[in-house]
Protein backbone atom coordinates (compact mmCIF):
# COMPACT_ATOMS: atom_id res chain seq x y z
CA UNK A 1 0.00 0.00 0.00
CA UNK A 2 1.34 3.36 -0.92
CA UNK A 3 0.81 6.12 1.63
CA UNK A 4 0.13 9.46 0.01
CA UNK A 5 0.16 12.49 2.21
CA UNK A 6 -1.06 15.73 0.76
CA UNK A 7 -0.40 18.92 2.69
CA UNK A 8 -2.11 21.89 1.03
CA UNK A 9 -0.19 25.06 1.89
CA UNK A 10 -3.25 27.09 2.87
CA UNK A 11 -4.86 24.76 5.36
CA UNK A 12 -2.27 22.31 6.58
CA UNK A 13 -4.81 19.50 6.44
CA UNK A 14 -3.44 16.02 5.68
CA UNK A 15 -5.46 13.29 4.05
CA UNK A 16 -4.73 9.62 3.60
CA UNK A 17 -5.80 7.56 0.61
CA UNK A 18 -7.46 4.38 1.82
CA UNK A 19 -7.66 1.10 -0.05
CA UNK A 20 -11.32 1.77 -0.71
CA UNK A 21 -10.32 4.90 -2.64
CA UNK A 22 -11.93 7.40 -0.21
CA UNK A 23 -9.89 10.13 1.49
CA UNK A 24 -10.49 11.12 5.04
CA UNK A 25 -8.86 13.79 7.18
CA UNK A 26 -6.10 12.60 9.42
CA UNK A 27 -3.69 14.66 11.45
CA UNK A 28 -4.17 18.35 10.99
CA UNK A 29 -1.36 20.84 11.46
CA UNK A 30 -2.58 24.15 12.74
CA UNK A 31 -0.62 27.19 11.77
CA UNK A 32 0.10 30.26 13.83
CA UNK A 33 -0.29 33.40 11.84
CA UNK A 34 0.98 36.80 12.87
CA UNK A 35 -1.90 38.97 11.82
CA UNK A 36 -1.45 42.54 10.67
CA UNK A 37 -4.35 44.09 8.85
CA UNK A 38 -5.54 47.51 7.82
CA UNK A 39 -9.16 47.86 6.84
CA UNK A 40 -10.83 50.75 5.08
CA UNK A 41 -14.60 50.64 5.28
CA UNK A 42 -17.62 52.78 4.47
CA UNK A 43 -21.01 52.79 6.09
CA UNK A 44 -23.86 50.90 4.49
CA UNK A 45 -26.36 51.67 7.23
CA UNK A 46 -26.00 53.87 10.25
CA UNK A 47 -28.74 54.85 12.62
CA UNK A 48 -29.31 55.13 16.30
CA UNK A 49 -26.66 53.13 18.08
CA UNK A 50 -25.56 50.81 15.26
CA UNK A 51 -23.41 51.31 12.17
CA UNK A 52 -22.85 48.70 9.47
CA UNK A 53 -19.58 48.97 7.58
CA UNK A 54 -18.15 47.25 4.53
CA UNK A 55 -14.75 47.46 2.83
CA UNK A 56 -11.39 45.86 2.12
CA UNK A 57 -8.67 44.69 4.40
CA UNK A 58 -5.03 44.51 3.33
CA UNK A 59 -2.04 43.01 5.05
CA UNK A 60 -1.66 39.39 6.06
CA UNK A 61 -4.84 38.67 4.16
CA UNK A 62 -6.26 40.80 1.38
CA UNK A 63 -9.96 40.32 1.57
CA UNK A 64 -13.41 41.76 2.04
CA UNK A 65 -14.46 42.77 5.53
CA UNK A 66 -17.76 43.70 7.17
CA UNK A 67 -18.21 45.19 10.60
CA UNK A 68 -21.31 45.80 12.68
CA UNK A 69 -20.62 48.48 15.30
CA UNK A 70 -22.82 49.04 18.34
CA UNK A 71 -22.34 52.22 20.35
CA UNK A 72 -22.96 51.14 23.93
CA UNK A 73 -22.33 54.54 25.44
CA UNK A 74 -20.53 57.77 24.67
CA UNK A 75 -17.20 55.99 25.28
CA UNK A 76 -17.67 52.30 24.55
CA UNK A 77 -18.37 50.35 21.36
CA UNK A 78 -18.69 46.69 20.49
CA UNK A 79 -18.07 45.18 17.09
CA UNK A 80 -18.96 42.01 15.24
CA UNK A 81 -16.82 41.39 12.17
CA UNK A 82 -16.43 38.94 9.31
CA UNK A 83 -13.45 38.74 6.99
CA UNK A 84 -13.53 36.66 3.83
CA UNK A 85 -10.08 35.52 2.73
CA UNK A 86 -9.86 32.99 -0.03
CA UNK A 87 -11.19 29.65 1.09
CA UNK A 88 -13.51 30.66 3.87
CA UNK A 89 -14.53 33.24 6.43
CA UNK A 90 -13.46 34.24 9.91
CA UNK A 91 -15.87 35.92 12.29
CA UNK A 92 -15.57 37.33 15.75
CA UNK A 93 -16.46 40.02 18.19
CA UNK A 94 -14.74 42.65 20.23
CA UNK A 95 -15.10 45.76 22.30
CA UNK A 96 -13.22 49.02 22.40
CA UNK A 97 -13.02 52.32 24.18
CA UNK A 98 -14.31 55.17 22.06
CA UNK A 99 -13.45 58.86 22.26
CA UNK A 100 -15.04 61.49 20.06
CA UNK A 101 -12.69 64.36 19.38
CA UNK A 102 -13.66 66.96 16.86
CA UNK A 103 -14.77 65.47 13.59
CA UNK A 104 -13.35 62.02 14.37
CA UNK A 105 -13.93 59.22 16.80
CA UNK A 106 -11.00 57.16 18.03
CA UNK A 107 -11.26 53.64 19.34
CA UNK A 108 -8.97 50.99 20.74
CA UNK A 109 -9.57 47.54 22.22
CA UNK A 110 -9.44 43.84 21.48
CA UNK A 111 -11.28 41.27 19.40
CA UNK A 112 -11.58 37.49 19.52
CA UNK A 113 -12.32 34.97 16.83
CA UNK A 114 -15.58 33.17 17.39
CA UNK A 115 -15.78 30.89 14.37
CA UNK A 116 -14.51 30.18 10.88
CA UNK A 117 -15.75 28.44 7.80
CA UNK A 118 -14.14 26.52 4.96
CA UNK A 119 -10.39 26.51 5.23
CA UNK A 120 -10.64 28.53 8.42
CA UNK A 121 -13.13 26.41 10.30
CA UNK A 122 -10.55 25.81 13.03
CA UNK A 123 -9.54 29.44 13.28
CA UNK A 124 -9.04 30.80 16.77
CA UNK A 125 -7.50 33.77 18.48
CA UNK A 126 -8.08 36.04 21.46
CA UNK A 127 -6.84 39.41 22.64
CA UNK A 128 -6.19 40.57 19.12
CA UNK A 129 -5.54 44.28 19.19
CA UNK A 130 -7.79 46.64 17.27
CA UNK A 131 -7.63 50.41 16.86
CA UNK A 132 -8.85 52.98 14.42
CA UNK A 133 -10.56 56.16 13.46
CA UNK A 134 -14.11 56.82 12.33
CA UNK A 135 -15.23 59.98 10.57
CA UNK A 136 -18.23 61.19 12.56
CA UNK A 137 -19.88 62.76 9.53
CA UNK A 138 -19.43 60.06 6.89
CA UNK A 139 -18.83 57.05 9.18
CA UNK A 140 -15.84 56.14 6.98
CA UNK A 141 -13.73 53.82 9.09
CA UNK A 142 -10.05 52.95 9.14
CA UNK A 143 -9.16 50.05 11.39
CA UNK A 144 -5.85 48.39 12.28
CA UNK A 145 -5.67 44.84 13.59
CA UNK A 146 -2.62 43.15 15.04
CA UNK A 147 -2.20 39.91 16.91
CA UNK A 148 -1.73 36.20 16.61
CA UNK A 149 -4.29 33.73 15.33
CA UNK A 150 -4.31 30.01 14.68
CA UNK A 151 -5.78 28.65 11.49
CA UNK B 1 -45.52 93.49 42.66
CA UNK B 2 -44.15 91.03 40.21
CA UNK B 3 -42.26 92.17 37.18
CA UNK B 4 -41.85 89.55 34.52
CA UNK B 5 -39.13 89.09 31.94
CA UNK B 6 -39.37 87.81 28.44
CA UNK B 7 -39.12 84.73 26.24
CA UNK B 8 -39.71 81.21 27.25
CA UNK B 9 -38.94 78.29 24.91
CA UNK B 10 -42.10 76.53 23.79
CA UNK B 11 -41.97 72.87 24.66
CA UNK B 12 -44.34 70.04 24.02
CA UNK B 13 -45.49 69.20 27.51
CA UNK B 14 -46.09 65.47 27.72
CA UNK B 15 -46.48 62.93 30.44
CA UNK B 16 -45.99 65.32 33.33
CA UNK B 17 -45.36 63.67 36.61
CA UNK B 18 -44.37 65.40 39.80
CA UNK B 19 -42.87 63.15 42.40
CA UNK B 20 -40.96 64.28 45.46
CA UNK B 21 -38.03 62.06 46.38
CA UNK B 22 -39.20 59.05 48.34
CA UNK B 23 -39.54 59.71 52.03
CA UNK B 24 -39.14 63.48 51.67
CA UNK B 25 -42.12 65.77 50.94
CA UNK B 26 -39.72 68.63 50.17
CA UNK B 27 -40.74 72.27 49.94
CA UNK B 28 -40.12 72.32 46.17
CA UNK B 29 -42.25 70.86 43.39
CA UNK B 30 -40.75 70.00 40.02
CA UNK B 31 -42.30 69.31 36.67
CA UNK B 32 -40.31 67.94 33.75
CA UNK B 33 -41.12 68.45 30.08
CA UNK B 34 -39.52 66.54 27.23
CA UNK B 35 -40.01 66.30 23.50
CA UNK B 36 -38.35 65.21 20.28
CA UNK B 37 -38.21 67.45 17.22
CA UNK B 38 -38.87 65.80 14.83
CA UNK B 39 -40.71 63.04 16.61
CA UNK B 40 -40.15 59.99 14.37
CA UNK B 41 -38.53 56.63 14.90
CA UNK B 42 -35.07 56.03 13.39
CA UNK B 43 -34.78 59.75 12.68
CA UNK B 44 -32.08 62.17 13.86
CA UNK B 45 -33.76 64.50 16.28
CA UNK B 46 -33.31 67.34 18.75
CA UNK B 47 -34.08 66.48 22.36
CA UNK B 48 -35.93 69.27 24.13
CA UNK B 49 -36.05 69.21 27.90
CA UNK B 50 -37.08 71.64 30.57
CA UNK B 51 -38.20 71.86 34.14
CA UNK B 52 -40.28 74.20 36.29
CA UNK B 53 -39.70 74.68 40.01
CA UNK B 54 -42.38 75.85 42.40
CA UNK B 55 -42.20 76.39 46.10
CA UNK B 56 -44.71 74.28 47.99
CA UNK B 57 -45.51 77.42 49.93
CA UNK B 58 -47.44 79.86 47.73
CA UNK B 59 -45.76 83.20 47.35
CA UNK B 60 -42.37 81.86 48.36
CA UNK B 61 -39.27 81.78 46.19
CA UNK B 62 -38.16 78.16 45.78
CA UNK B 63 -34.79 77.09 47.11
CA UNK B 64 -32.10 77.33 44.39
CA UNK B 65 -31.33 74.17 42.43
CA UNK B 66 -27.75 73.08 43.03
CA UNK B 67 -27.66 69.77 41.15
CA UNK B 68 -29.65 68.24 38.35
CA UNK B 69 -29.25 64.82 36.74
CA UNK B 70 -31.20 64.02 33.60
CA UNK B 71 -31.45 60.41 32.41
CA UNK B 72 -31.97 59.98 28.67
CA UNK B 73 -33.91 57.10 27.08
CA UNK B 74 -32.07 53.93 26.15
CA UNK B 75 -30.96 53.54 22.56
CA UNK B 76 -30.63 57.23 21.75
CA UNK B 77 -27.91 57.69 19.14
CA UNK B 78 -25.80 60.26 20.98
CA UNK B 79 -22.51 58.94 19.65
CA UNK B 80 -23.70 58.75 16.03
CA UNK B 81 -24.73 62.40 15.93
CA UNK B 82 -22.35 65.06 14.63
CA UNK B 83 -23.10 67.45 17.45
CA UNK B 84 -20.04 69.01 18.98
CA UNK B 85 -17.51 68.76 16.15
CA UNK B 86 -15.37 71.22 18.11
CA UNK B 87 -14.83 71.93 21.79
CA UNK B 88 -14.82 75.15 23.75
CA UNK B 89 -12.59 75.48 26.83
CA UNK B 90 -14.47 76.77 29.88
CA UNK B 91 -11.94 79.57 30.42
CA UNK B 92 -12.50 80.84 26.89
CA UNK B 93 -16.25 80.72 27.33
CA UNK B 94 -16.07 82.64 30.60
CA UNK B 95 -13.64 85.27 29.28
CA UNK B 96 -15.00 85.79 25.80
CA UNK B 97 -18.51 84.40 25.85
CA UNK B 98 -19.97 82.67 22.81
CA UNK B 99 -17.88 84.77 20.46
CA UNK B 100 -14.76 82.98 21.67
CA UNK B 101 -16.04 79.51 20.79
CA UNK B 102 -16.39 77.72 17.47
CA UNK B 103 -19.94 77.52 16.18
CA UNK B 104 -19.54 73.76 15.86
CA UNK B 105 -19.06 73.48 19.62
CA UNK B 106 -22.69 74.42 20.23
CA UNK B 107 -25.00 71.50 20.96
CA UNK B 108 -28.16 73.23 22.15
CA UNK B 109 -29.99 76.41 23.03
CA UNK B 110 -32.64 77.40 25.52
CA UNK B 111 -33.84 79.84 28.13
CA UNK B 112 -34.12 80.17 31.86
CA UNK B 113 -36.19 82.17 34.27
CA UNK B 114 -35.42 82.89 37.87
CA UNK B 115 -36.80 84.68 40.89
CA UNK B 116 -35.25 86.62 43.72
CA UNK B 117 -36.86 88.15 46.76
CA UNK B 118 -36.02 91.77 47.40
CA UNK B 119 -37.69 92.93 50.59
CA UNK B 120 -41.39 92.41 49.91
CA UNK B 121 -41.09 92.02 46.16
CA UNK B 122 -40.33 89.00 44.01
CA UNK B 123 -38.34 89.99 40.96
CA UNK B 124 -38.17 87.86 37.84
CA UNK B 125 -35.04 87.37 35.80
CA UNK B 126 -34.78 86.01 32.26
CA UNK B 127 -31.75 84.53 30.60
CA UNK B 128 -30.63 82.82 27.44
CA UNK B 129 -28.95 79.43 27.63
CA UNK B 130 -26.41 77.95 25.23
CA UNK B 131 -25.08 74.41 25.56
CA UNK B 132 -21.58 73.76 24.18
CA UNK B 133 -19.29 70.78 24.08
CA UNK B 134 -16.37 71.29 26.42
CA UNK B 135 -13.18 69.29 26.88
CA UNK B 136 -13.80 65.80 28.24
CA UNK B 137 -14.01 65.35 31.98
CA UNK B 138 -11.87 62.26 32.42
CA UNK B 139 -13.39 59.59 30.22
CA UNK B 140 -16.72 61.38 29.90
CA UNK B 141 -18.06 64.01 27.55
CA UNK B 142 -18.65 67.41 29.12
CA UNK B 143 -21.37 69.88 28.16
CA UNK B 144 -20.97 73.50 29.24
CA UNK B 145 -24.12 75.54 29.84
CA UNK B 146 -23.52 79.23 29.23
CA UNK B 147 -26.23 81.36 30.81
CA UNK B 148 -26.50 85.03 30.01
CA UNK B 149 -28.91 87.16 32.04
CA UNK B 150 -29.56 90.76 31.25
CA UNK B 151 -32.16 92.33 33.49
CA UNK B 152 -32.59 93.25 36.27
CA UNK B 153 -29.31 91.49 37.22
CA UNK B 154 -26.76 91.34 34.43
CA UNK B 155 -24.64 88.23 34.70
CA UNK B 156 -23.00 85.50 32.71
CA UNK B 157 -22.02 82.22 34.18
CA UNK B 158 -21.04 78.75 33.08
CA UNK B 159 -21.89 75.47 34.68
CA UNK B 160 -20.76 72.05 33.53
CA UNK B 161 -22.68 68.90 32.80
CA UNK B 162 -20.99 65.55 32.42
CA UNK B 163 -22.46 62.77 30.30
CA UNK B 164 -22.20 59.58 32.29
CA UNK B 165 -23.01 56.07 31.10
CA UNK B 166 -26.28 54.61 32.27
CA UNK B 167 -28.11 51.32 31.88
CA UNK B 168 -31.50 49.72 31.77
CA UNK B 169 -34.19 52.08 30.56
CA UNK B 170 -31.69 54.89 30.10
CA UNK B 171 -28.80 55.39 27.70
CA UNK B 172 -26.93 58.10 29.53
CA UNK B 173 -27.10 60.64 32.31
CA UNK B 174 -26.42 64.35 32.05
CA UNK B 175 -25.10 65.24 35.49
CA UNK B 176 -24.93 69.00 36.18
CA UNK B 177 -23.79 71.09 39.10
CA UNK B 178 -25.44 74.51 39.14
CA UNK B 179 -23.60 77.32 40.95
CA UNK B 180 -25.32 79.66 43.33
CA UNK B 181 -26.05 82.99 41.71
CA UNK B 182 -25.75 85.82 44.23
CA UNK B 183 -27.51 89.07 43.49
CA UNK B 184 -25.36 91.44 45.57
CA UNK B 185 -23.22 91.36 48.67
CA UNK B 186 -25.26 89.68 51.40
CA UNK B 187 -28.21 89.60 49.02
CA UNK B 188 -30.38 86.61 48.21
CA UNK B 189 -29.39 83.94 45.76
CA UNK B 190 -31.29 83.81 42.51
CA UNK B 191 -33.60 80.79 42.29
CA UNK B 192 -34.12 79.23 38.89
CA UNK B 193 -37.84 78.65 38.41
CA UNK B 194 -37.70 77.30 34.90
CA UNK B 195 -34.96 76.03 32.65
CA UNK B 196 -35.11 74.65 29.16
CA UNK B 197 -32.54 73.55 26.68
CA UNK B 198 -32.17 71.47 23.60
CA UNK B 199 -29.58 68.86 22.73
CA UNK B 200 -29.64 68.69 18.98
CA UNK B 201 -29.29 70.57 15.70
CA UNK B 202 -32.50 72.60 15.76
CA UNK B 203 -31.53 76.25 15.56
CA UNK B 204 -27.83 75.45 15.16
CA UNK B 205 -25.62 76.15 12.16
CA UNK B 206 -22.09 74.83 11.82
CA UNK B 207 -19.54 75.94 9.25
CA UNK B 208 -17.18 73.87 7.15
CA UNK B 209 -14.07 75.44 5.64
CA UNK B 210 -13.94 74.50 1.97
CA UNK B 211 -11.21 76.02 -0.14
CA UNK B 212 -11.50 79.75 0.52
CA UNK B 213 -14.97 79.97 2.04
CA UNK B 214 -17.06 78.77 4.94
CA UNK B 215 -20.02 76.62 4.01
CA UNK B 216 -22.88 76.42 6.52
CA UNK B 217 -24.48 73.11 7.39
CA UNK B 218 -26.64 71.59 10.09
CA UNK B 219 -25.18 68.83 12.23
CA UNK B 220 -26.78 65.41 12.39
CA UNK B 221 -29.09 65.00 15.35
CA UNK B 222 -29.51 62.25 17.90
CA UNK B 223 -31.19 59.23 16.37
CA UNK B 224 -34.48 58.14 17.89
CA UNK B 225 -34.46 54.37 18.41
CA UNK B 226 -36.23 52.12 15.94
CA UNK B 227 -38.58 50.79 18.59
CA UNK B 228 -40.57 52.76 21.13
CA UNK B 229 -40.95 51.17 24.57
CA UNK B 230 -44.36 50.81 26.10
CA UNK B 231 -45.33 54.09 27.67
CA UNK B 232 -43.05 56.16 25.47
CA UNK B 233 -39.40 57.18 25.67
CA UNK B 234 -38.68 57.71 29.37
CA UNK B 235 -36.79 60.59 30.94
CA UNK B 236 -36.01 61.04 34.59
CA UNK B 237 -34.54 64.02 36.42
CA UNK B 238 -33.25 64.22 39.98
CA UNK B 239 -32.82 67.58 41.67
CA UNK B 240 -30.98 68.75 44.75
CA UNK B 241 -31.70 72.16 46.32
CA UNK B 242 -29.73 74.54 48.47
CA UNK B 243 -31.97 73.67 51.44
CA UNK B 244 -30.75 70.06 50.97
CA UNK B 245 -34.11 68.77 49.90
CA UNK B 246 -34.40 66.63 46.80
CA UNK B 247 -37.02 65.97 44.18
CA UNK B 248 -37.48 63.65 41.25
CA UNK B 249 -39.58 64.10 38.15
CA UNK B 250 -40.22 61.79 35.24
CA UNK B 251 -41.58 62.38 31.79
CA UNK B 252 -42.01 60.38 28.61
CA UNK B 253 -42.12 61.34 24.98
CA UNK B 254 -45.12 59.41 23.61
CA UNK B 255 -44.49 56.87 20.91
CA UNK B 256 -44.90 58.61 17.57
CA UNK B 257 -48.02 57.85 15.60
CA UNK B 258 -47.49 55.22 12.90
CA UNK B 259 -46.74 56.64 9.48
CA UNK B 260 -49.91 56.50 7.40
CA UNK B 261 -48.04 54.57 4.71
CA UNK B 262 -46.39 52.19 7.14
CA UNK B 263 -42.84 53.62 6.98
Amino acid sequence: MTLAILIPAATGTASVATPSGGAKPAARTARTVSLTETGRLHSTNGSGVTIDERGRATGTYDCAITVHLTILSANRVTAAFTVSPRGGTISGTGSARFVAKGANGYFGGTISIARGTGSYRHASGTNIGISGIIDRETFNLTVHVHGTIRV
Amino acid sequence: MRRTGSLTAVLTCVGLLVSPAAGDAGPQRITLQTAFAPDRLRTPTTIQFGFHVLSANPGQVPSPVTKMSLDLPAGMGLATSTLGLAQCPPATLIEQGLAGCPASAQVGIGTAEAEMRVEHEILDESATVHALLGPPAGENEQVLFYVEAITPVGAQFVFPGVILPASGRYSGRLDTTIPLIPTWSEGPNVSVTSFSSTIGPRGLTYYRHLKDRFVPFHPRGIAVPAHCPRGGFPFRADFTFLDRTRATATSAVPCPAPHPFGR
